[in-house]
C-alpha cells in the first residue's frame, strides 16, 4: 500500500489563509524556533537584556503515525512496521532516529528515518522498522517513539546503541501530553506548506547524502550556541518527544488451506486485489481473483471486499483445506434510495 | 431559501409595521389592528380570491385544486424557482386507496383500508396521529393520485411497498423532468421535479400568477386573535408587498426543520449542528407556523416528530459535505452547487470509518442507523457551554479506507472550507478541525487514544466499547481524514393544528377563517413524503375556492 500513488493531498482552505511566515524565507538569517514565536519576539522591549541564547526556545510539537502493521502475524516470526514522524510545523526530520518499545519499555527495534515524506503526506518522514513478533499468541500493544533529544548532550546520546534504555515510554509520552496541556501546539494551519517552506527548503539543502545513520549525528536539534554542522544553519529547531501505540495480533500456525475465489456475479469475471477476510485472518485476492488463507478449524464471518462491489458476508465453517466460491454485486447509484428513503 | 435570505427569517409584528410603512401606508393606520391598517386605502397591492405562501407540492397542489373550482390564484415563494422541497425529492408518492396504478399492477386497495393503516396503534408512523385527518387523507387518496394524472404528472410503471404503516403497495415514482434546464439537480433518483414542474405548469396554464423571491413577512388577520384571515406581507428586493387573499389563505410553507428555535421545541436536543435534507435548495424556515401563531394558531400532534420511527433524523451518507443526505446527493452540475459546494465522499460501508464526537471519542457502533445511534450522537458529553445536541461528528478514516471505498477525497466531492481535513497523523488530524459547530478544538490525545483502542479492537475482533460487529480496518495508514458526519434532519412531522378540510385551527380550538396549512407545515399527520402533502393540498385549495374560507 505505501509504495502505490497516493491521490494528491487536498489543500486545506486553513492552509491557503495560513500568511506565508515572514522570517523563514532567508536561510542566513537566524530562524525562529517556532513560527508563532515570531510576534512575541518582535513584541520584546528594545532594551530587553534577555539574549536568545538565554532562553531555551520553545521546541517544536511533533506527532507519530505507525502503520503497515501485518496483523495476524504469525507468532515469533519476523514483520516490519512503518514508523512516521511529523513535526508541527513541517521541518524535515529526515536522518533522526525512530525506536518500537514493548509494554515493558524493552526496545525491539530502532531505524532512521528516511530522505523524503511518505508518499502522499506533507512532510511525515518515516522508516520501515524490523521487528519480532512475540511468540505468545494474542494482541500485543507497542510503542514507536520519536526520542526527545536536548542540547549539547544530544549527538552522544544519539551515538548510544540505547538512548532511552531501561526507562519506559512514559517520558515522551508524558512530554507529548503536556505539549498538548499547555496549548503549546502552535495554531492550526502552522504546519502548512506556506509556513514552513522555508524551513523545509533549509532543511532538504542540506549536504550531504541522506544515508540513514551515517547523517544522523548531523541532523539533530541544535541550540543557537551549539555547533552547527557546516553549511547548517545555527538555528535548526528542536523538537519534542512524541509516540504512538500500535497493537497486533501474533498466532500460532493454523493448519487449513482456505482458498476464497471472487468473481463478478454478473460478468463471472475474477476479482484481483479483493480483501478476503475470514475472521481475524485476511489476504488479497490475486490476479486469478483468488485468496489463500491459512486459519484454523473453526467458525468465521467470511467477508470480501471490492471497490465499487457491495460489501458481501457470510458465515462459514472451516473443518479442513477448502475452496469458496463468492460471487459479488457491482454497487449502483440507484441503490441508495428505493427501500428506506420515500423522499 | 438561499443563504441571502436567512437573516429574514423570523417574522415579527414590529417588522410588518416597519415594512408597512416604508411601503408609504401610515404606520399609525397600522398599528395595533392590522384590519384597520388593511383597510386603508391602497393598502393590498394585489390580490386574488386564493393565495400560497409556497410553491412546493403542498402549494402547487393546493394552486391548481383552487383554480380548478373556479378561483384566481397568486403564489408566493421566496426561492427564485418553484418546487420546495419537492424539487430535489425522489419523486416517490405514496397514494393508494385503490387508484388505477394500482388496479394496473393488481394491487387491491380502499379508501378505508388506508385509512386502517394510517391508524394502526402498533406502527410508530400512525400511533400518534389525528384519525379525523387520516380519514379525510384516506378518502382523498385516490382521487388526489388521479388528479395528478388529470394535470400531467407521469409515473414510472411500478409500484412498490409496502412502506411505512401501509400494508399493501401503494408507492410510486414520478418521470423525471424532461427539460434540464428546468431541474435543480439531474441525478437519476432525484425525479421529484418530475412532479412540481408538471404541476406549475398546468397551475400557470389554468391562470396561476407565481410571485418568486416573494418572501412572506406576516399574515393579516382581522384583528390579532380574532376575525378573518385577509391576506399576506411579503417583502420583493427589499420592497414590501400585501397580498389580499380573499377566500383563502395558505400555508404551504414546508415545515420547520431548518428552524433551530422552532424544531427544539419539539426535541431540545437538535440543536444548530443538525443540518437539513434538501438545503441549501430550500429550507424549512418554519415562517408559515411561526406567522400564524402570531394570529393565533396552535400546533398539534407535536409527539409525531419524537417517535424515533421513519427517517426524520438520519445517519450523513455522503461524508466531507455539508449537506450529505442519504439519497440526495449534490453533484457538480446541479444547479446550485456554488451553494452545496461538495458532493460527499459516499460511505458504502461503515466499516471503513470510525465516527467520534467533537472530543475525539467514539459514542456508538458506526454500523448502527437506529434512533438508538442518533441517541449517543446527540448525548450529553461533558461539556458545560453546550449541555443539548452532541456536537460535531466526525467520520475518521485513513488511507486505506479511501481505496477500499475508490473515493477521491478532494474538491469537488469534498469541502475542505470546514467539513473536510487532512493531517499526516492522527494528532495533527485532530488540531487542524476547525468548523463553526465544532465548539472546542478536539483533543489530539483523545484522538490518538481512541484510533489506537479501536486498532486494538481490530486485532481482537470484538469492539469492547460499542460492539460493532467484526471491526474489521484500523485507521493507520497516512494520510488521515476527518469528515463532516453530524445526522441530518429531515422529516417536519408536527405543526399546524387544522380540521379535516385543512383549515388552521387557533388555541382555543376555532377555526380561524380563511386560513389554511397543507404541507410539512401541518401537524397531526406523521406520514413521510409527497402523499399527504399533495393530499392536503388539494383539500384547501378546493375548500377555499367553493366555502370561502368560512368555518
Amino acid at each position: 500500500m505505501a509504495d502505490e500513488p497516493r491521490p494528491a493531498h487536498p489543500t486545506t482552505a486553513s492552509e491557503e489563509t495560513q500568511p506565508a511566515h515572514p522570517t523563514t524565507t532567508e536561510a542566513d538569517e537566524p530562524r525562529p524556533a517556532h513560527p508563532t514565536t515570531t510576534e512575541s519576539a518582535k513584541a520584546q522591549p528594545a532594551h530587553s537584556t534577555t539574549t536568545e541564547a538565554d532562553e531555551p526556545r520553545p521546541a517544536h510539537p511533533t506527532s507519530v503515525a505507525v502503520w503497515g502493521v501485518p496483523s495476524p502475524v504469525a507468532a515469533a516470526s519476523p514483520f516490519t512496521a512503518t514508523v512516521g514522524v511529523k513535526c508541527s510545523a513541517g521541518c524535515s526530520l529526515a536522518g533522526r532516529p525512530v525506536v518500537v518499545r514493548d509494554g515493558a519499555g524493552r526496545d525491539l527495534g530502532r531505524a532512521t528515518l528516511g530522505a523524503e515524506p511518505a508518499a502522499g503526506t506533507h512532510a511525515l518522514y518515516a522508516a520501515a522498522v524490523s521487528l519480532t513478533a512475540p511468540s505468545e499468541p494474542g494482541v500485543h500493544a507497542w510503542t514507536a517513539a520519536f526520542p526527545a533529544v536536548a542540547g549539547p548532550l544530544s549527538a552522544l546520546a544519539r551515538q548510544q546503541p540505547n538512548p532511552a534504555a531501561g526507562t519506559s515510554a512514559a517520558p515522551y509520552e508524558a512530554a507529548a501530553a503536556s505539549k498538548r496541556k499547555t496549548g503549546s501546539e502552535p495554531p492550526h494551519g502552522v504546519a502548512s506548506r506556506a509556513s514552513s517552506s522555508g524551513l523545509e527548503t533549509a532543511a532538504t539543502t542540506r549536504p550531504g547524502a541522506p544515508s540513514g545513520p551515517s547523517r544522523t549525528a548531523a541532523s539533530g536539534p541544535h541550540h543557537e550556541s551549539a555547533a552547527a554542522p557546516e553549511g547548517e544553519p545555527s538555528s535548526t529547531p528542536r523538537h519534542e518527544a512524541a509516540s504512538a501505540t500500535f497493537s497486533f495480533r501474533s498466532v500460532e500456525p493454523a493448519g487449513n488451506a482456505v482458498t476464497v475465489a471472487v468473481v463478478d456475479r454478473d460478468t463471472e469475471a475474477p476479482l484481483a486485489g479483493a480483501d478476503v477476510h475470514l475472521g481475524l485472518y485476511r489476504a488479497p485476492t490475486g490476479a486469478d481473483g483468488k485468496a489463500r488463507i491459512e486459519a484454523p478449524a473453526g467458525g468465521y464471518d467470511l467477508y470480501v471486499r471490492s471497490p465499487g462491489y457491495t460489501p458481501y458476508t457470510e458465515p462459514v465453517s472451516v473443518t479442513g483445506d477448502a475452496t469458496l466460491r463468492v460471487a459479488v454485486v457491482r454497487v449502483s447509484d440507484a441503490d441508495l434510495d428505493d427501500d428506506q428513503v420515500w423522499m | 431559501m438561499g443563504r441571502s435570505t436567512r437573516k429574514e427569517a423570523g417574522v415579527s409584528r414590529r417588522a410588518f409595521i416597519r415594512r408597512g410603512a416604508t411601503a408609504g401606508v401610515g404606520a399609525t393606520a397600522l398599528a395595533g389592528v392590522g384590519a384597520r391598517g388593511a383597510e386603508a386605502q391602497n393598502f393590498w397591492d394585489v390580490s386574488a380570491d386564493f393565495v400560497t405562501i409556497g410553491a412546493g407540492t403542498a402549494g402547487l397542489a393546493a394552486a391548481v385544486s383552487a383554480l380548478d373550482h373556479g378561483a384566481s390564484v397568486i403564489m408566493l415563494e421566496e426561492n427564485v424557482d418553484i418546487g420546495g422541497h419537492g424539487m430535489c425529492s425522489g419523486g416517490n408518492v405514496h397514494l393508494g386507496g385503490g387508484t388505477s396504478n394500482q388496479r394496473k399492477h393488481g394491487v387491491e386497495d380502499s379508501a378505508e383500508q388506508v385509512y386502517r393503516d394510517w391508524v394502526r396503534h402498533d406502527h410508530m408512523q400512525s400511533r400518534y396521529s389525528d384519525r379525523d385527518l387520516v380519514r379525510a387523507f384516506a378518502d382523498e387518496n385516490a382521487p388526489t393520485f388521479e388528479f395528478l394524472i388529470e394535470n400531467g404528472v407521469q409515473f414510472q410503471d411500478h409500484l412498490v411497498g409496502p412502506t411505512g404503516a401501509s400494508q399493501v403497495r401503494r408507492q410510486q415514482r414520478t418521470v423525471q423532468w424532461p427539460v434540464a434546464s428546468e431541474r435543480v439537480t439531474h441525478h437519476e433518483t432525484r425525479v421529484g421535479s418530475g412532479l412540481v414542474r408538471a404541476l406549475e405548469k398546468s397551475a400557470r396554464a389554468k391562470g396561476a400568477q407565481v410571485l418568486l423571491r416573494h418572501k412572506m413577512t406576516s399574515i393579516v388577520r382581522e384583528s390579532p386573535s380574532a376575525g378573518r384571515v385577509l391576506g399576506v406581507t411579503a417583502v420583493h428586493d427589499g420592497r414590501t408587498v400585501n397580498v389580499r387573499a380573499r377566500k383563502g389563505l395558505l400555508v404551504a410553507t414546508g415545515g420547520s426543520t431548518s428552524n433551530v428555535n422552532l424544531r427544539r421545541t419539539f426535541d431540545p436536543r437538535l440543536t444548530e449542528e443538525y443540518q437539513v435534507a434538501g438545503e441549501p435548495w430550500s429550507r424549512q424556515s418554519g415562517d408559515g407556523e411561526l406567522a400564524a401563531m402570531a394570529v393565533g394558531a396552535s400546533l398539534w400532534g407535536t409527539a409525531n416528530q419524537t417517535v424515533e420511527a421513519g427517517i426524520a433524523i438520519s445517519k450523513t451518507r455522503h461524508i466531507g459535505c455539508q449537506w450529505g443526505y442519504s439519497s440526495l446527493i449534490w453533484q457538480p452540475n446541479a444547479r446550485i452547487f456554488d451553494l452545496a459546494r461538495a458532493s460527499g465522499l459516499t460511505v458504502t460501508d461503515w466499516q471503513d470509518v470510525i465516527l467520534v464526537n467533537q472530543l475525539g471519542r467514539r459514542f456508538w457502533s458506526e454500523t448502527d442507523a437506529r434512533y438508538d445511534f442518533f441517541a449517543a450522537a446527540m448525548a450529553d458529553i461533558g461539556d458545560e457551554s453546550k449541555r443539548n445536541g452532541g456536537g460535531a461528528i466526525w467520520a475518521v478514516f485513513d488511507h486505506d479506507a479511501v481505496e477500499r471505498e475508490g473515493w477521491d477525497p478532494q474538491p469537488p466531492n469534498v469541502d475542505p472550507d470546514g467539513f473536510f481535513y487532512t493531517a499526516d497523523t492522527i494528532a495533527e488530524l485532530a488540531a487542524a478541525i476547525a468548523n463553526p459547530f465544532q465548539a472546542k478544538p478536539m483533543p489530539a490525545a483523545a484522538l490518538e487514544e481512541t484510533v489506537a483502542r479501536y486498532n486494538r479492537f481490530v486485532d481482537a475482533g470484538e469492539d469492547a466499547d460499542f460492539g460493532k460487529p467484526n471491526p474489521r480496518y484500523k485507521v493507520q495508514t497516512p494520510p488521515f481524514y476527518a469528515a463532516w458526519s453530524t445526522p441530518i434532519l429531515h422529516d417536519s412531522l408536527t405543526g399546524l393544528r387544522t380540521n379535516p378540510r385543512a383549515q388552521v385551527v387557533d388555541i382555543h380550538g376555532e377555526v380561524i377563517p380563511g386560513l389554511y396549512c397543507a404541507g410539512e407545515s401541518q401537524g397531526g399527520f406523521a406520514q413521510h413524503g409527497l402523499g399527504r402533502c399533495l393530499v392536503f393540498g388539494r383539500i384547501a385549495g378546493r375548500d377555499a375556492a367553493v366555502n370561502g374560507g368560512n368555518a
